[in-house]
């Protein structure tokens, strides 16, 4: 059959036009619509609630919404009340139990279910563990009875800063959150309390959250003060309330608009030897990494401290940090005056007096 | 100039238009394509492990080119053609080779057009009302190619059958075409009691902006995703204010400050412990013994021992022993053990599901440091100020999903009115603009649908002692404006899906919740597919096809054979 151009010429139009159509289907426009509202959880709003940390039953605009935990304590545990606004964890209730140094938290964080293998290694890590398979880790995992359901348990015995301690956690999904139940102590501590925590895991009760904030999940109790040394503020600097892993926060006076804060930390050892905490100060300040055959140039033995104690003195192009480390009772106390070069020049004297004294 | 001038002016077969149509039409075409096609489908199955299902997809079977790029397997070549180019030609060929190859039929165009028409009409129907009983279907094909062979046996001419084959060709490939360009999969979750009237898309995600109109409904002005990148002012006629993505990424992990402060804490507490354990001989020679005789980490005591060069395989302790005594190789020994159990525990961290834990692993790694203001806080309003973004690679998984996150500068009056940070995973956040309140958030894309399902039932059950599904069931209602077209307690299981609206739900994923009212939970995937249908139209052609050829030939070949 002869070809005609009316039919080849169709064809090239067709398979033009098929191309650019198929060019434009794929483009994607903004869209504005009207649905009826969403009566969600996740869409509830509470008016008011920005920047921090709240109450169980709160809502917070970037969490969800938090259901009512309730709970019948066991002889001999005692109520510490959630976790103070501003500490780092988001604990919905703390008990401590009498006579010994185990204490029990709840915690909500996200959905971890199906997860657990992978939390069970994590706190492996934590204690210098070896990991685990997922299979191992799935075995180490025990069925217990929380709040009418089922969720999982997994104990662990191992070394913490230096101190024998166990942990018994027990996970829970409920809302789309997992819940975290965690009695922690020394083992001695914690045994004769394993029977009491199965007690009180099967007594705790869960209520969906509502558009209101319902009231605290659990009685009201003052909250117990971090077990740290008090660290009084010297003359001129003003406390702040302590970060995670601090026990103390000052800021200093300004100078000419410069700011500068001292913060205090305690740990078990030197975290990881003096070079690299140098190194890490360093980084921070935006000086370059040194070495060994470096250390003696930027850090100097501390007189009127403990022995044994440092002071690293490093100023980068805008910010400065004098740092110690000072090993004290056993422990390694890091004192760190961090801010713009000319307030913590200024601060320099009182915050050496205040590494030496203590006050 | 006519098609005579053009064979007179030049010889058949010369012409660079002749040389086209020869090309598009020739079956040798066809064979390169199939045999590409073949290629594609390979490596873009090889590539699935590598970049996932959906990154995959994309990248071999929707796009013109496939281009090698840094990390490809060998299969991989510097340049291949995609699935829409092999498509397209493939479709060009099967067209024109169709034209090339016409054949004015005995009865005439007419009778041809009549034939054809009723067949294929017929076929239609058939296979559209019986798809769901195959007993039927086969009975009704049977009979239609009977019907068929003795009405029309050659009045079309003899290759209505081949005709056929080639129409489902073109019906699966322009049905491929639509279904890639106009199907929209989503997800629609819910527990027992609880209504839905939208779908969420399972990767491709939206930033909203909310308010309430006049009527107590939400006004939404949804930006897709693809309109979202890093720079870009976006304004809309609808919106009092103009924003600024001042970061975004398409997945990123949300972090918690204090919660990745107290996670570095802790990580560096562990390794301090950890590393103090092997800081001299004597502490060497005692956690050694205590490894060996009580059990535990002998497997990286026993790498460490062979990277100094001692074998370990039956009583290590020997070994320590030497090592210790003397103290060059016992620090060798000690760096060895520090390096290899922060390895692990930077792992476990990093392997962590929560996001906090990853990235103090990372920033541990790093030898840095997270601090009240570093990373910096990415704006000043809302979780922002709690919160920051840490942009990640795209996740490849069948089951991963993005989570994206962007950092939003908004402007209004030519005054800023703040940052905000968002996140599927943060909620919906306020902001005041032009005297209204707006909810901002990054969502999943939302399909809304003009009806309500709510989720009756849940029936999970498996084999007994297996975790083999025997029945996963959900029981629905669907609730239209119209109240006739209601559908009360529809079930829908892994193979019986409920087709409502344009839409198909197939049963998903089933859970329960495990407190309280123990509630069971169902996620269906919501299929809107406008060419779903092609695929069986085209296997249905192409079977009719070459079933009504063969019996033709097989009939001639009889008759021959008695005249013979």
């Amino acid at each position: 059959m002869p070809i005609s151009p009316t039919i080849l010429r169709g064809a090239s139009l067709l398979a033009a036009g098929c191309a650019l159509s198929f060019s434009g289907c794929k483009e994607r426009t903004i869209a504005v619509y009207t649905v009826p509202k969403d009566k969600l959880p996740e869409a509830k709003q509470e008016p008011g609630h920005e920047g921090h940390n709240h109450a169980p039953g709160e809502e917070h605009e970037d969490e969800p919404a938090l259901p009512t935990v309730k709970w019948t304590l066991p002889s001999g545990w005692k109520d510490l009340g959630p976790e103070a606004a501003g500490g780092p964890v988001k604990a919905v209730g703390r008990f401590a139990i009498e006579g010994t140094d185990a204490t029990v938290n709840i915690t909500p964080l996200g959905s971890f279910s199906g997860k657990e293998p992978m939390l069970v290694n994590m706190w492996r890590s934590v204690f210098g563990l070896d990991p685990l398979t997922d299979e191992e880790a799935a075995k180490a995992l025990a069925d217990i009875p929380v709040a009418g359901g089922q969720g999982k348990i997994f104990d662990l015995t191992g070394e913490q800063r230096g101190k024998k301690a166990r942990i018994v956690t027990a996970m829970f999904n409920y809302g789309g959150q997992s819940w975290f139940f965690k009695l922690q102590g020394a083992p001695e501590g914690v045994e004769p309390q394993l029977a009491s925590f199965k007690q009180f895991l099967a007594s705790v009760k869960f209520e969906a959250a509502t558009a209101t904030p319902p009231a605290p999940a659990a009685p009201a109790a003052p909250v117990a003060p971090a077990p740290t040394p008090e660290i009084p503020a010297p003359a001129g600097w003003t406390a702040l309330a302590p970060g995670p892993m601090q026990i103390a926060k000052f800021t200093v006076p300004e100078k000419d608009g410069a700011k500068a804060e001292v913060t205090v930390s305690v740990f078990p050892n030197d975290t990881g030897g003096t070079l690299s905490n140098v190194n890490r100060w360093r980084s921070q300040v935006g000086l370059p990494a040194t070495d060994q055959a470096g250390l003696k140039d930027c850090t100097a033995p501390l007189d009127g401290a403990p022995q044994g104690s440092l002071l690293s003195d490093l100023k980068g192009e805008t910010k400065s940090m004098i740092a110690a480390i000072v090993p004290k009772d056993g422990q390694y106390f890091f004192f760190k005056l961090t801010g713009d070069n000319a307030a913590v020049a200024a601060a320099k004297e009182s915050f050496v007096s205040f590494i030496r004294t203590g006050k | 100039m006519s098609t005579t001038e053009s064979q007179q002016s030049k010889p058949e077969g010369t012409s660079p238009v002749r040389k086209l149509w020869n090309l598009l039409t020739s079956v040798k075409l066809a064979v390169v394509l199939l045999a590409l096609g073949g290629w594609l489908v390979f490596g873009g199955t090889l590539a699935q492990k590598a970049e996932g299902l959906y990154m995959a997809q994309e990248r071999w079977f929707q796009s013109w080119l496939v281009i090698r790029h840094a990390g490809d397997g060998w299969w991989v070549l510097p340049i291949f053609p995609g699935g829409y180019t092999i498509g397209f030609a493939f479709l060009a060929n099967v067209i024109c080779a169709h034209f090339r190859r016409f054949e004015r039929p005995p009865g005439g165009m007419g009778a041809m057009i009549t034939h054809y028409g009723l067949v294929f009409i017929a076929l239609w129907f058939v296979t559209h009302f019986l798809l769901w009983s195959p007993l039927w279907l086969f009975m009704a094909y049977a009979a239609l190619i009977l019907v068929d062979m003795v009405v029309w046996p050659t009045a079309s001419g003899k290759k209505i059958g081949v005709d056929a084959v080639h129409l489902g060709i073109i019906t699966l490939l322009i049905g491929q075409l639509l279904t890639d360009l106009f199907s929209v999969e989503s997800h629609m979750s819910f527990a027992e009691g609880e209504t839905r009237n939208y779908s969420e898309h399972h990767h491709d995600s939206e930033m909203v902006f909310i308010a309430d109109d006049p009527e107590g409904r939400d006004k939404v002005v949804a930006i897709p995703q693809e309109l979202l990148a890093a720079g870009k002012i976006v304004s809309d006629p609808n919106l009092p204010f103009t924003f600024k993505l001042a970061q975004y990424a398409p997945n990123a992990s949300v972090i918690e400050r204090t919660e990745a402060i107290k996670q570095l804490g802790m990580l560096r507490g562990a390794m301090a412990t950890m590393e103090a354990k092997y800081a001299t001989p004597d502490l060497l020679m005692a956690e050694a013994k205590k490894v060996f005789e009580e059990g535990g980490k002998i497997q990286i005591w026993r790498a460490a021992l062979a990277e100094l060069g001692e074998k370990a395989d039956i009583d290590p302790l020997p070994a320590v022993q030497r090592i210790v005594a003397d103290p060059a190789k016992a620090t060798k020994l000690g760096v060895a053990l520090k390096s290899r159990f922060r390895s692990e525990m930077l792992d476990a961290f990093k392997k962590s599901p929560m996001a906090d834990s990853q990235y103090a692993a990372e920033i541990m790694e790093a030898g840095k440091d997270i601090t009240e203001t570093d990373p910096p806080a990415p704006g000043d309003k809302g979780a922002a100020q709690r919160f920051f973004m840490i942009p990640r690679p795209l996740a490849r998984g069948m089951d991963d999903r993005n989570m994206p996150a962007a950092v939003v500068e908004v402007t209004a009056s030519g005054a800023k009115l703040g940052t905000w940070l968002l996140s599927p995973i943060l909620r919906e956040q306020k902001l005041e603009a032009g005297g209204k309140e707006w909810r901002a958030a990054i969502r999943f894309e939302r399909h809304y649908h003009p009806f309500h399902v709510t989720l009756l039932k849940t029936t999970h059950e498996k084999y007994e002692g297996t975790e083999i599904p025997k029945d996963f069931r959900s029981t629905v209602h669907v609730s239209a404006p119209n109240a006739a077209e209601n559908r009360d307690r529809v079930e829908i299981s892994m193979n019986n899906p409920l087709r409502y609206g344009g839409l198909t739900f197939y049963q998903h994923q089933m859970g329960r919740e495990q407190a309280g009212a123990s509630r069971g939970t169902s996620t269906l995937q919501v299929v809107k597919n406008p060419g779903w249908f092609t695929p069986y139209y085209g296997c249905a052609l192409v079977g009719y096809g070459m079933t009504r050829h063969f019996l033709m030939h097989l009939l001639m070949f009889s008759r021959r054979r008695k005249q013979s």
